[in-house]
């Protein structure tokens, strides 16, 4: 299966915007999950959307935000966990259970009552006045009991469902950063692939990265190894020298949140030479080169 | 007509925003939390309920409406599928195109009954050229071509098919076009 085939027939395109039949959906997904390259993309178009969805940003009128905060109040959560289905099980048993044990109390009181006014008058009113207080603090301690036991569920519950759901993230997560790695040691370890070791200049001798250069893929990674993290108004910008001069290969954020560290670039060919200078956020049309910071000749004998 | 509405200046920077720890906290039920989510997604969303309802009435019960479904099916939501944010932008672009084709559906029939005759066009509704923030932001960044093409697959939500018939164009033509405006917009506006 031709992954660059698939990509540019257009079918990630169209899940984006919602216009894919439920087999097309499926088979995107599962696509995504089995090819990194159309993980890959997937994300890359998401984003974009988001990119227009985020400038496009208009702040709505504020009473809307308590109209919403009113509204979700009478909205249940859909709640997929079984944890939940088993506790509300378990609040029945017990709701069903003591009900019972009063019944038999209260049965035992009334025929104690009725032993106790047949034998003195006088101490049967002080007498029954004081079993009548028992038996209703009784019945009240056991639905005290009962609300406590609710509430104590109820928490266990929540903490149960937190604890799934933070060990889902993680399960997630953790397969996808292995993934990530897998595709990175694939590039790496192809026999046709280019390291190029970036330098750090004058400016920044501690600084350092990667470039992964494969003529035979057509594909350009870059890895920072070594650099700063800059203030929000920088970027990092990568430049390829081609006949001498710099050709933009875009701006990146070394730091990313995954394991994986590897960044596609678009290919092209015939690089003399990489170089990474620090420009302003959103980067430059020209290369500042007093604030190149690594540098790295390319020799594809 | 054209919606005159204040630009938020604030950069927001979702995208190096990590909104899952506190989206966990939301499918437990925390109320809080879902308040804090409300604050910092609030704008993008509305912005698209706006650049796809074109009245601020109807993109306010839009948006109303898809953070309820937010609230509601946060369970359900896998971060193995896609961001949180694509999630929550989908949820909001269905509601209100939902909303848009009830809309249009209505007045399809208005203009058969004035006419007596069938409309071949979609509908009156898809004929008014409103330059919605949307759109706003991609001129000058894409040709008019991408721009249109985004506005009926994105903002309209016509298939492929239905913009090929709505614009008169092949649809090979609609694809091609919906390729490179999109590698446009991730130009622009992807973080890679």
């Amino acid at each position: 299966m031709n992954i660059e085939d698939y990509i540019s027939s257009g079918i990630i395109d169209r899940y984006v915007c919602g216009d894919v039949t439920p087999q097309e959906k499926q088979e995107v997904e599962c696509m995504s999950h089995i090819y990194p390259e159309i993980l890959n993309e997937l994300r890359n178009v998401s984003s974009a959307f988001e990119g227009l969805a985020e400038v496009s940003s208009t702040p709505p009128p504020p009473s809307l935000k308590t109209s919403i905060l009113e509204a979700i109040e009478h909205v249940e959560q859909e709640s997929l966990l079984s944890v939940e289905k088993t506790g509300d099980i378990s609040i029945q048993k017990i709701a069903k259970s003591l009900p019972n044990d009063d019944q038999n109390h209260d049965d035992k009181i009334t025929i104690g009552i009725y032993k106790i006014a047949a034998v003195l008058f006088v101490v049967l009113s002080a007498g029954a006045s004081y079993l009548y207080i028992d038996s209703k603090s009784d019945l009240e301690a056991s639905n005290e009991r009962l609300s406590s036991l609710e509430s104590e569920l109820e928490k266990e519950q929540s903490s149960n469902s937190d604890q799934i759901a933070g060990l889902e993230y993680t399960l997630s997560e953790s397969s996808s950063a292995i993934n990530d790695l897998a595709t990175e040691l694939e590039i790496v370890k192809d026999p046709s692939t280019f390291k190029i070791a970036l330098k750090g200049t004058d400016l920044s001798p501690k600084a350092l990265a990667s470039v992964y250069f494969n003529p035979n893929k057509g594909e350009i990674y870059i890895e920072g190894n070594q650099l700063d993290d800059l203030a929000e108004s920088n970027d990092y910008q990568l430049w390829a020298i081609v006949d001498g001069k710099p050709v933009d290969m875009g701006v990146f954020n070394p730091k990313l949140g995954d394991l994986s560290q590897l960044q596609k670039v678009d290919f092209i060919e015939n690089p003399q030479a990489f170089a990474i200078t620090i420009e302003p956020a959103g980067g430059s049309v020209n290369p500042t080169l007093e604030k190149m910071i690594v540098l790295g000749t390319v020799d594809v004998s | 007509m054209y919606i005159f509405v204040l630009k938020q200046t604030r950069i927001s920077n979702l995208s190096k925003y990590d909104p899952l720890p506190l989206f966990i906290k939301i499918q437990s039920g925390d109320k809080q939390a879902f308040a804090e989510l409300y604050d910092k997604y609030s704008g993008a969303l509305y912005g698209i309920c706006l650049s796809i309802l074109l009245s601020e009435g109807e993109a306010q019960d839009a948006l109303q409406d898809s953070f309820v479904k937010i609230w509601k099916n946060s369970p359900k939501y896998d971060p193995k599928k896609g961001s949180l944010f694509t999630w929550m932008l989908n949820i909001s672009r269905n509601t209100c195109i939902d909303r848009y084709r009830k809309k249009s559906k209505m007045q399809l029939v208005e203009i058969q009954n004035e006419e007596g005759a069938v409309s071949k066009k979609r509908n009156h509704f898809s004929e008014t050229k409103v330059n919605h923030i949307g759109l706003r932001e991609l001129t000058g960044k894409l040709v008019p071509d991408q721009i249109e093409i985004i506005d009926y697959l994105y903002y309209k939500g016509y298939t492929q098919q239905e913009t090929s018939d709505a614009l008169e164009l092949p649809l090979g033509t609609v694809k091609t076009r919906a390729r490179i405006a999109i590698r446009e917009l991730r130009k622009y506006f992807g973080t890679t």
